[in-house]
């Protein structure tokens, strides 16, 4: 991965996100985000970013948020992933009527317009962080199920799969020492870029107004941004930066999945060529 | 002792069909396999040779205890192999053509011989034992540092002996083999076939050696079946079998290989029927060169030759 | 023999392909030469350059390889020329045919309009009359008329050979590039295949560069041979006297490990592994498993000795070529 300039360059933006996640609140107090009183003020040495509506310094509202966008992207991608995995596996590997209705209910999921259903459910369950994770979580799980579904059928007749079970091999035992082990490459770079999607969705559901609106983060800033003019008034920083942020975030984190997919996969990363 | 046998197995496919076949009705039905019959016996190396559609590969997962047949019976070591009783897990195992297939990539050399041992609950001591033991009777180095490698690390030739390795470590009465030299080059191949003819005579391992290629069967086997469209041909002692074939399959097929020194052959003719439409009478009528008519429409039996060979032929 | 009878002149070429951390020299500096009419087999196991050396005179190297030295087809340089150009002699004066006969149809088109699409790319004719040649070529190939409106898949792996050869004629090519086209067909449809290409090429008055690991094969389908391990040639010889008295240890022992139906010996394998082509060889390339080598093979690499109007990389040609050397082994 070392030698692979994009993948370095993911790996150095997602490290700095989650430094900003973990000590953006104490480098930006809340004394700093509320100190201005020049509302919508174009960005300049001392707001680099420009202000907000309310004289909002924006690169610290931005760094403060970081944390929370961040965290529900991690954990809604992490949650997207569990149930992709288990319906995937299961439908692979297990087959026949089970497979059919697991892959029918994907289907279903697919079919209806997943920001829809998010909002709704979030709607129903109440607008707090958690519900949004759930919510998230429940409308993209379908491509990692499928993902999963046609890898673990094409690794399930693999020949070294069969010689294990001509020696008594059980259903668990292949799972776990024979499936699961050849898929963490694929698994480790479409949690990533669950991550990466989690994140839009989260920023999108508050950008709408859904959500818990009474903290910050990046999605947040663009809600605020929109509810009180900023496109009317030409304050184009109020919109570009989270936009920026946001749009940096997704690539890193992707281009750090491509980069250990690569490093991790058995057929050609670590052994490089192999010697025929 | 006979280790195994098949007595009158044969094996159909139904393939998966299209639309229009399902909104006509239509099955298509694969005959894998019509009437066969092989015996096995203890320390001996039975080839089974044959072209694309001979079902040679289809009679290994039969006997191997991977596919039941369709109709037939198949012993091993005396009893039922698809009856009630549990399956004789680790007394039969298995070498296939491609050694890269055959492996977990994520898995160390350790990993792969101990396999078998750890899924029969041995103990990792004795485990650690046997493997090395397998190793060293494939001729493979048995250190820690050759036991921590993978797959990747190895050569075609040693990986394949490591797989040899795991068939043998937990020591089976039947090895089926599937083209298991021919990937390999010269060089190597020569390697493999000796070692399944040592393991053969060290551990008393029966080994079914499946192959496309007369001259590795002529090499390593001790009796051979010649397969064609899921029937034998012919079956006998190898050497006497492809010195002096009786079957003109079997004849046509050792006059098509060039050797050193060979100027014009004669190439059978066609091309091997679909195991979907086989052909009325006899299953080598279309190509056979000495074919008459009456082979055509009656369908000859695998019949007695002389004292220890048989031929499906009806102009012998 | 005249210069005009030479129709491809291979001088001094290495092919070298770079990775991020090693550069694998698969071709090393091999000479070849090959006359008008002629069938020359190169020989070798998996690894030894063949099929790079095939790729290289057709000119489809992946971009990774550096190619040094000549290749001169009817005395042009054909290493330096622009794709353009190359692109042209490509089809038109040197066709391939391909170990995999699958890929190289598109499965989405009627095999026949696939072959007069190819013709129409190089040729201003009309429709009719480039499905009229491609009609011809398939009876000539031996395929039944009908197969014209198949399907690449619903074919037999023999019938897509046979295409794939047509294909190949399509041009009026002088020379043939076969790289194992025999291999994964039936042992009787390998024959046939053998016989077609054999056939052809008188006909068609071309010349053939035909690819195998099978010495036997080689032997049947080539007049001359070239044997090749670890990059480079080490043998060559008119196939019939190569064989009958190989001059170059690795080529005795590559027939002596010939699995044959008339005789049952017990073989010994060759002893160890072709070298590693990423790192600096010093000496004979073979001296590590070769049982005749002395400390001299494994100091100095051995050049090129001419022994009876043939060739054999070896310091000991002449000795094997008297039995001074070897003889005792042949024997047991």
């Amino acid at each position: 991965m070392l030698r692979s300039p994009p993948a370095v360059a993911g790996f150095i933006g997602t490290l700095s996100f989650t430094v900003l996640a973990i000590f953006g609140p104490l480098i930006v107090g809340q004394q700093q985000i509320l100190n201005t009183y020049t509302p919508f003020s174009p960005p300049s040495l001392a707001h680099p970013f420009g202000t907000d509506y309310a004289g909002h310094d924006i690169l610290s509202l931005l760094i403060y948020g970081t944390q929370r966008s961040v965290l529900i992207g991690f954990l809604a991608g992490l949650f997207t992933m569990v149930i992709g995995i288990l319906v995937g596996l299961v439908a692979g590997y297990l087959g026949g009527v089970l497979e059919e209705f697991l892959m029918r209910v994907t289907d279903l999921f697919i079919i209806m317009p997943s920001i829809v259903l998010a909002i709704i459910l979030v709607s129903l369950l109440g607008p707090s962080d958690y519900n949004i994770i759930l919510a998230i979580s429940l409308t993209s799980w379908m491509s990692v199920a499928r993902i999963i579904r046609s890898d673990t059928l094409t690794l399930k007749s693999r020949t070294f799969v069969e010689a294990a079970k001509i020696s008594g091999a059980r259903t668990f035992y292949v799972l776990r020492r024979h499936i699961l082990p050849n898929e963490v490459h694929m698994i480790t770079s479409n949690t990533l870029l669950a991550v990466a999607g989690a994140v839009v969705i989260e920023a999108g559901l508050n950008f709408l107004g859904i959500g818990n609106v009474s903290q910050v983060s990046w999605g947040i800033v663009l809600y605020q941004a929109e509810l009180n003019g900023a496109v009317v008034t030409g304050a184009w920083w109020d919109i570009v930066f989270p936009g920026l942020f946001i749009t940096l975030f997704v690539l890193s984190v992707s281009l750090l999945g491509r980069g250990l997919e690569r490093l991790l996969d058995p057929r050609g990363g670590v052994g490089g060529v192999r010697a025929r | 002792m006979i280790i195994a046998e098949t007595r009158d197995v044969t094996k159909r496919f139904t393939l998966r069909t299209g639309l229009r076949d399902w909104i006509m009705r239509r099955r298509i039905i694969l005959t894998a396999l019509r009437s066969v019959s092989v015996t096995i016996p203890d320390k001996k190396i039975i080839g089974l040779v044959g072209e694309s559609g001979s079902g040679k590969t289809t009679l290994g997962r039969i006997l191997g205890g991977l596919e039941p047949p369709s109709e037939g019976t198949v012993e091993f070591m005396g009893s039922a192999l698809y009856g009630d009783h549990s399956s004789p897990t680790g007394k039969i195992q298995f070498v296939f053509q491609d050694p890269w297939a055959a492996v977990n990539p994520r898995f160390t050399i350790s990993q792969i011989v101990e396999e078998p041992l750890l899924l029969l609950g041995y103990k990792p001591s004795e485990r650690v034992s046997l493997a090395r033991e397998a190793l060293s009777s494939v001729g493979l180095p048995q250190d820690e540092q050759f036991l921590r490698r993978h797959p990747w690390e190895l050569s075609g030739g040693q990986l394949q002996r490591v797989i040899i390795a795991r068939a043998v470590v937990s020591r089976p009465a039947l090895i089926i083999a599937d083209e298991p030299a021919s990937m390999l080059d010269v060089s190597l191949r020569i390697g493999v076939l000796n070692l399944i003819m040592s393991l053969r005579d060290s551990y008393g391992t029966s080994f079914l050696f499946i192959t496309h290629d007369l001259a590795q069967a002529m090499y390593v086997a001790d009796y051979l079946y010649v397969l064609y469209l899921g029937e034998i041909m012919e079956e006998g002692p190898t050497e006497s079998v492809l010195r002096q074939p009786l079957n003109p399959y079997t004849l046509s097929l050792v006059k098509s290989i060039p050797t050193i020194g060979s100027k014009k052959l004669e190439a059978i003719r066609g091309e091997v029927p679909s195991p979907i439409k086989l052909p009325s009478g006899c299953g080598f009528s279309t190509r056979c060169p000495i074919a008459s008519t009456v082979c055509r429409t009656s369908h000859p039996e695998l019949t007695k030759r002389g004292e220890d060979r048989k031929s499906r032929c009806l102009l012998q | 023999m005249s210069e005009g009878d030479v129709l491809l002149e291979v001088r001094d070429l290495c092919v070298v392909y770079k990775s991020l951390d090693a550069r694998i020299r698969a071709v090393d500096h091999v000479d070849l030469t090959l006359r008008r009419g002629e069938t020359l087999a190169l020989v070798g196991e998996s690894g030894c350059g063949k099929s790079t050396l095939g790729n290289a005179i057709i000119g489809i190297l992946p971009a990774n390889a550096e190619v040094s030295g000549e290749i001169l087809f009817e005395g042009v340089n054909i290493v330096s020329l622009p794709r353009k150009r190359m692109r042209r002699i490509r089809w038109e004066k040197i066709a391939m045919v391909f170990q995999n006969a699958q890929n190289s149809l598109d499965p989405t088109l009627r095999v026949g309009d696939q072959l007069v699409e190819v013709i129409l790319a190089h040729r201003s004719i009309p429709r009719v009359e480039a499905q009229r040649r491609v009609k011809e070529l398939f009876s000539l190939v031996g395929l039944p008329p009908d197969y014209y409106r198949s399907y690449p898949h619903e074919l037999s792996g023999g019938s897509r050979q046979r295409v794939i050869i047509a294909m190949a004629l399509l041009l009026n090519p002088q020379l043939l590039i076969a790289d194992e086209p025999t291999t994964g067909l039936d042992v009787s449809v390998q024959l046939q295949i053998l016989n077609l290409l054999k056939d052809i090429k008188q006909r068609f008055q071309m010349s053939m560069i035909f690819i195998t690991h099978d010495i036997a094969v080689a032997n049947y389908v080539s007049d001359r041979m070239a044997v090749m391990y670890a990059g480079q040639i080490v043998e060559a010889a008119p196939s019939q006297a190569l064989l009958a008295k190989p001059l170059h240890p690795y080529t005795i022992a590559l027939t002596e490990s010939l699995l044959t139906l008339d005789r049952r010996v017990k073989k010994q394998p060759i002893a160890g592994f072709p070298p590693d082509l990423s790192k600096t060889i010093t000496g004979c390339r073979f001296a590590e498993r070769c049982r005749f080598a002395v400390d001299e093979c494994r100091r100095e690499e051995p050049p090129m000795v001419d022994v009876d109007g043939r060739v054999s990389k070896c310091f000991f040609a002449e000795q094997i070529s008297n039995k001074v050397v070897g003889y005792d082994y042949r024997r047991d």
